[in-house]
């Protein structure tokens, strides 16, 4: 498997607060990678810095072997990288449908709206395309989150905590529909606290602790490892 | 942007418009511009020249509903780019002998040009803190309009501008009337089309609007730029209106009126700046001849206003949603 997307080194500072810490992260060609850690042990910075919201102090973030470091955010997301959020963002004074038309995708007039309801179809919430997305389940709200980024055809998909606020029997639904988009070869760096959600759904695991990766593996082997049982148990 | 696109975009807009001057808010509207367009057979010069006024405030309030109730950016320097846009017509009429017709888009440039110092930092910042900072600019223009009296003739105000179609009052009004309505179609073409979509996607979550792929503060730019270009038009036909600009036009008294307009008609809807100038202006100038408790009766109609129409008279979609069905059986009847 290739690289898809790696950091070297990235550091960012809020202060005297280092949120990552000389961080080196790699995400390979079609796998699912989770990424995992204590409360504030710089996950979500991460993923502001990889998605253009934070610029790091120093290192360098490479997505194909290009330097995206200094990106914007509209930049990253050009290139083929999409991004869902912890708290869902749905427009929700919009229509489900009007949602579906905001990526900046390059196809454009009926193109556009063809594939809008294709890939509101494949997920499953076409039915509810002319509902105001404030009227949506919490699960919907995350559908229709990857439904959006799925506009755009990205390569790599930065998920934020899938499954927060999410009742479990969507969460599966959820699951199904990252696996299969795996399967079509998108690459997925996904967020979780559900330990069982990063053992059914990942390939591969990064730990971070106070901002630095402390190990990566597969789930069954970094479980075992005493860095990461430290990280966890505070000891 | 290429002929074909234009072209598009004007179809999109008249498919829209053709809907939406069927629906009960568009009759309404509708309304409002046949009454306005024969008020001159009906009603007294005093009030051909009221409704002028409502006809250049409504213009204004569309234009900071534009930036405001779209993109969500609570600019306060609307009403300092409304004056700054008369104070660049009056001087580029009455110094550099430029045409009436053409006075008023140079002040509109003027309006544009000075906005774009406050822009940089309202790119950086949200919320509140965007009001804060459009508010101390618009008194750093206000202040120089006061200070700069060899350009601007200070408190006084700036006056030798001349009149537009030699002072006939007539043909202004039906000119201010059609300027106004122009511009209006022009803002809601800009808002039925994809920058009004990613408008309103900046308005909830800018984050989200970025992420998927939007240049979010080139949006933000064009729109704030127009907004603010439209309001300086404003200005100039105000120029032209009274004869004078004076700093009172760009105080913050004018835009706390231009706010009240806006809120009492409702914010993110087209339809809302007309209807809310039409109420508060109207109103103010209805009541004047009963004297000062006119004061008192407007702040009550603004608290019911508020109670009853939280989200403004045109957008409580319940008490519209009322009168689309009354329309809908009276179409059924008549069909």
């Amino acid at each position: 498997m290739s690289t898809l997307l790696e950091t070297r080194g990235m550091t960012k500072r809020f202060g005297g607060i280092v949120a990552t810490d000389d961080l080196d992260l790699e995400v390979r060609e079609g796998e699912v990678l989770g990424l995992i850690g204590p409360n504030g042990s710089g996950k979500t910075t991460t993923f502001n810095l990889l998605t253009g919201f934070l610029t790091p102090d120093s290192g360098e973030i490479r997505f194909r072997g290009e330097d995206i470091t200094d990106d914007r955010p509209y930049h990253v997301s050009r290139r083929g990288i999409g991004r869902t959020f912890q708290t869902a963002k749905p427009f929700s004074q919009m229509s489900v449908y009007e949602n579906m038309l905001v990526p900046a995708a390059d196809v454009s007039g009926g193109a556009r709206e063809e594939k809008a309801r294709r890939i509101l179809e494949n997920l499953d919430i076409d039915h509810v395309a002319d509902n105001d997305a404030a009227d949506l389940s919490g699960g919907q709200k995350k559908l229709l989150e990857i439904a959006r980024v799925l506009m755009l055809d990205p390569e790599l998909i930065l998920m934020d905590e899938p499954g927060a606020g999410v009742n479990p029997a969507l969460m599966d639904d959820i699951l199904d529909r990252i696996r299969q988009l795996n399967d079509q070869g998108r690459t997925f760096l996904i967020i979780e606290h559900d330990m069982s959600v990063i053992d059914e759904i990942t390939d591969r695991v990064t730990v971070m602790n106070a901002g630095t990766a402390i190990a990566t593996g597969p789930f069954e082997e970094i479980s075992e490892d005493e860095r990461v049982k430290n990280a966890y148990l505070g000891s | 942007m290429s002929g074909e696109s234009i072209r598009a975009g004007i179809d999109r807009t008249l498919g829209q418009l053709s809907g939406d001057v069927r629906s009960a808010k568009g009759m309404f509207m509708l309304a409002l511009l046949l009454i306005a367009a024969v008020s001159p057979l009906l009603v007294s010069r005093h009030w051909v020249g009221i409704i002028i006024q409502i006809a250049i405030y409504a213009l204004v309030v569309l234009s900071w509903n534009f930036i405001a109730g779209y993109f969500g950016l609570f600019t306060f320097a609307h009403a300092a780019l409304f004056g700054v846009g008369g104070y660049g017509t009056a001087i580029v009429a009455a110094e550099y002998g430029v045409p009436p017709m053409l006075a008023p888009l140079l002040g509109g440039l003027a309006a544009g040009l000075l906005a774009l110092p406050v822009i940089v930092p309202v790119l950086r910042l949200a919320d509140d803190y965007v009001a804060m900072v459009t508010l101390a600019y618009a008194e750093i223009l206000h202040r120089a309009a006061i200070i700069l009296d060899g350009i601007t003739g200070g408190p006084t105000g700036y006056t030798g501008i001349g009149s537009m179609f030699g002072g006939g009052q007539l043909v202004f009004f039906y000119f201010v009337l059609a300027v106004v309505a122009g511009l209006a179609l022009l803002q809601y073409g800009l808002l039925v089309s994809r920058f009004g979509l990613i408008a309103r996607a900046i308005r909830e979550s800018e984050d989200a609007a970025q992420m998927l792929g939007n240049n979010t503060i080139r949006f933000k730019t064009i729109g704030f730029v127009i907004g603010s270009s439209i309001a300086g038009i404003a200005g100039g036909l105000q120029a032209y209106y009274i004869g004078i600009v004076s700093p009172p036009m760009m105080a913050l008294t004018q835009m706390i009126d231009f706010l009240a307009m806006a809120v009492v008609g409702g914010l993110g809807v087209m339809t809302g700046p007309v209807a809310g100038t039409v109420i508060v202006h109207g109103s103010t100038e209805a009541l004047r001849q009963i004297g000062d408790i006119r004061l008192l009766l407007w702040g009550i109609l603004l608290i019911a206003v508020i109670l009853y129409f939280p989200k403004g008279f045109m957008g409580d979609d319940r008490f519209w949603d009322r009168i689309e069905a009354l329309l809908d059986r009276f179409r059924g009847g008549s069909s």
